[in-house]
C-alpha cells in the first residue's frame, strides 16, 4: 500500500519516492555545506579580508546545495528540461512577475564579482542620494548604514546601475568651506591667519598637502574664499564640524571683518509730498 | 619654540607613588594621588587646559611608573601603519658619489607605564606630547596612491643642541650613488622597529639611525632607508622598543624626497 504510494507518479518520470530522495539529498547537501562553510570560516577566513569572506560564505553555501540538488535530481531520473518544459507557461508568467527579484538577485552577483566598492566602505550612492557605511551585501539588497546610525535597504539592481562614490580608495580625502571677508581686509593677512589657525587647532588636517586656499567669488557683500583641506579619510567628524569654527574665531581674533548681507530701506518721504 | 633645557623637569625613569606623586613637564603638569577609597587618581593638564583624568582602583600597594619617551605613533590617534614624514626645516644637499652624515631632530612622545608588580611586565597607561604641533598626520604621495604618515618638522642639529621631552636625537646618513648632486627635503621611513635610548634621571634621548642610499630605480630617483642600530650608547641607558624581533627591512622612498 506505502509502496503503491511511493510509486505514484506525480508528473511523468516524477515519482513521490524520487521526490522524496531529491529531498533527503537535498537536505544532506544543506548540511555538508554548513560544515563546509564552518570549516572554512575557522581555517580560512582569519587570514582573510571581510568583504571576501562573506563573498567565499555565500559561493560555498548554494554552491554545494545546488551541486547537491543537480546530483540527486539526475540520480532519481528526473528530468528538469522537462518540468521547465512543462511549466513553460506558467514560467513566462513568474518571469514577468519576478523580473525585478531575478534582475536584484544578479545584480547582488555582479556586485560581489565587480567590487566596485565593498563591505565596510564608506560609499555614497549617487542616484539614492545616501551616504554612509555599506554593512551588506545580500541576495536582493545592499544595506547602508547613514552617519545617523539609520540603516537603508537598496536593491541591489540600483545600487548596480547607480553612480557611487567611494571613500576607501584613498587613504586622505579632501572637503571644503567658504569663508566671506570684508572688502577692506588684506586677503594675504586673513589666509594666514586661516592656515594658522587650521594647524594649530584642526590637529586631523594634514600638514601635507597644506590647506589651498583660493578666492572663488566676489561676491554682494564679501570676498568668498574657498577653503581646502586634506584629512585622513575616516575623519570627516573630526575636522568639518570644527573647521568653520576654528575661522570664524581667529577672523574675529585677528580683527578681520566677516561681513553679513545688509539692506537699506529709504523711505519714500518725497514720493509721499 | 621656547627654551626648556634649563628648567628643573621630571627626569625619565621608574617612580614609586605610594600617597602622592607630581611630575613637571613642559607644557605639561601631572599629579597622582591616593583617595580615602585606595584608588589612585590620576590628573594631567597640558598647556591649553586640556585636561585627563583617569583611576587605577582599588590599588592598596604602591605603585611602580615608568615615565619614558615613546615613538610618535600615538597621537592625536593612531591611524598610520608605521610611517613618518619628516619635512626637514633646510635642504640637505648631497655631492655625486659622496655620503653625507647629519644630526636632526626626532620627535618623540611621552609614555606613562604601569609595571605590574608580579612580572615587571609593562602596561601603557597614558601618553601625551608636550609640543602638540608635532602630533600631525601628512600624506606621502598622491592622494590617489600616497601613504598616510606621522608628520614632524624637524631641524638639523649640532652637537650640543638638544630640545628635551619634545625631540631626540637621530644620526641620519645619507650616500649618493647618483652621477649629480641632490637637494633631500624629506625623510619617510617605517619606525616601529627603531629602538629608543634613553638616560634614567636624564633627559636626554636618542634614536635607531638611519643610512639612505640615493640610487635610480627604473629611471625613479629613489632613497633607501635601512634602520641602524644607534653604536654611541652608553650601556647604563634604557630602551624603550616595540618589537622584540627586529626586522632589517628596507623602505623605498619612491614618491620623492624634494
Amino acid at each position: 500500500m506505502v509502496l503503491e504510494i511511493l510509486d505514484t507518479q506525480l508528473i511523468e518520470g516524477v515519482s513521490i519516492w524520487s521526490m522524496l530522495i531529491t529531498v533527503i539529498l537535498v537536505f544532506v547537501g544543506v548540511i555538508v555545506a554548513r560544515i563546509v562553510r564552518m570549516i572554512f570560516n575557522k581555517k580560512f577566513a582569519p587570514d582573510m579580508p571581510i568583504h571576501t569572506v562573506k563573498t567565499l560564505n555565500k559561493l560555498i553555501y548554494y554552491g554545494i546545495i545546488i551541486i547537491f540538488l543537480m546530483a540527486a535530481t539526475a540520480s532519481q531520473g528526473i528530468d528538469l528540461g522537462g518540468l521547465v518544459v512543462g511549466a513553460g507557461f506558467l514560467g513566462i508568467v513568474i518571469g514577468f512577475a519576478a523580473q525585478s527579484v531575478v534582475s536584484n538577485m544578479i545584480s547582488g552577483v555582479f556586485l560581489l564579482i565587480e567590487k566596485p566598492v565593498k563591505q565596510g566602505d564608506n560609499v555614497e550612492v549617487v542616484d539614492s542620494n545616501v551616504m554612509g557605511k555599506l554593512i551588506d551585501i545580500s541576495t536582493f539588497s545592499s544595506k547602508v548604514q547613514q552617519f545617523d546610525g539609520t540603516v537603508v535597504r537598496i536593491p541591489n539592481e540600483k545600487m548596480f546601475t547607480s553612480n557611487l562614490r567611494s571613500f576607501n580608495l584613498s587613504e586622505v580625502r579632501r572637503s571644503e568651506v567658504t569663508v566671506g571677508i570684508g572688502y577692506g581686509e588684506n586677503i594675504d593677512k586673513a589666509i594666514q591667519v586661516i592656515k594658522n589657525a587650521i594647524e594649530k587647532n584642526v590637529v586631523y588636517s594634514l600638514m601635507e598637502p597644506e590647506p589651498q586656499f583660493s578666492i572663488s567669488e566676489l561676491a554682494d557683500n564679501s570676498v568668498n574664499i574657498l577653503v581646502r583641506v586634506w584629512y585622513p579619510r575616516d575623519d570627516l567628524l573630526e575636522v568639518m564640524p570644527n573647521l568653520l569654527k576654528v575661522i570664524k574665531n581667529a577672523l574675529d581674533d585677528a580683527g578681520i571683518e566677516i561681513p553679513f548681507p545688509q539692506r537699506v530701506v529709504w523711505e519714500g518721504k518725497d514720493s509721499e509730498n | 619654540m621656547e627654551n626648556i633645557q634649563n628648567e628643573d623637569y621630571s627626569g625619565y625613569g621608574h617612580y614609586e607613588v605610594s600617597e602622592r606623586l607630581e611630575l613637571r613637564l613642559p607644557k605639561t603638569e601631572i599629579k597622582i594621588e591616593r583617595k580615602s577609597d585606595d584608588r589612585l587618581s590620576y590628573y594631567r593638564k597640558n598647556s591649553e587646559n586640556q585636561e585627563v583624568k583617569k583611576s587605577i582602583p582599588n590599588s592598596s600597594k604602591n605603585v611602580q611608573l615608568e615615565l619614558c619617551p615613546v615613538l610618535p605613533l600615538h597621537l592625536p590617534a593612531k591611524k598610520t601603519n608605521d610611517l613618518i614624514f619628516l619635512r626637514l626645516a633646510e635642504s640637505i644637499f648631497v655631492e655625486k658619489k659622496s655620503t653625507v652624515n647629519v644630526v636632526i631632530q626626532f620627535p618623540m612622545e611621552i609614555g606613562i607605564f604601569i609595571i605590574n608588580s608580579s612580572d615587571d611586565s609593562k602596561e601603557l597607561f597614558d601618553c601625551f606630547t608636550c609640543e602638540p604641533m608635532h602630533s600631525r598626520f601628512a600624506l606621502y604621495g598622491t592622494p590617489e596612491k600616497g601613504n598616510l604618515c606621522m608628520y614632524s618638522k624637524v631641524k638639523l642639529l649640532e652637537e650640543e643642541d638638544s630640545d628635551p621631552y619634545i625631540f631626540a636625537k637621530m644620526i641620519v646618513t645619507l650616500s649618493n650613488e647618483l652621477e649629480h648632486g641632490v637637494f633631500v627635503r624629506k625623510l619617510v621611513f617605517p619606525i616601529t622597529e627603531h629602538t629608543i635610548y634613553y638616560a634614567k634621571d636624564s633627559s636626554e634621548v636618542h634614536i635607531d639611525d638611519i643610512k639612505g642610499i640615493i640610487k635610480s630605480v627604473n629611471n625613479n630617483e629613489i632613497i633607501e632607508i635601512n634602520r641602524e642600530e644607534y653604536t654611541k650608547k652608553d650601556k647604563d641607558w634604557k630602551l624603550v622598543s616595540y618589537s622584540d624581533s627586529k626586522d632589517n627591512k628596507s623602505f623605498s622612498m619612491e614618491k620623492g624626497f624634494d
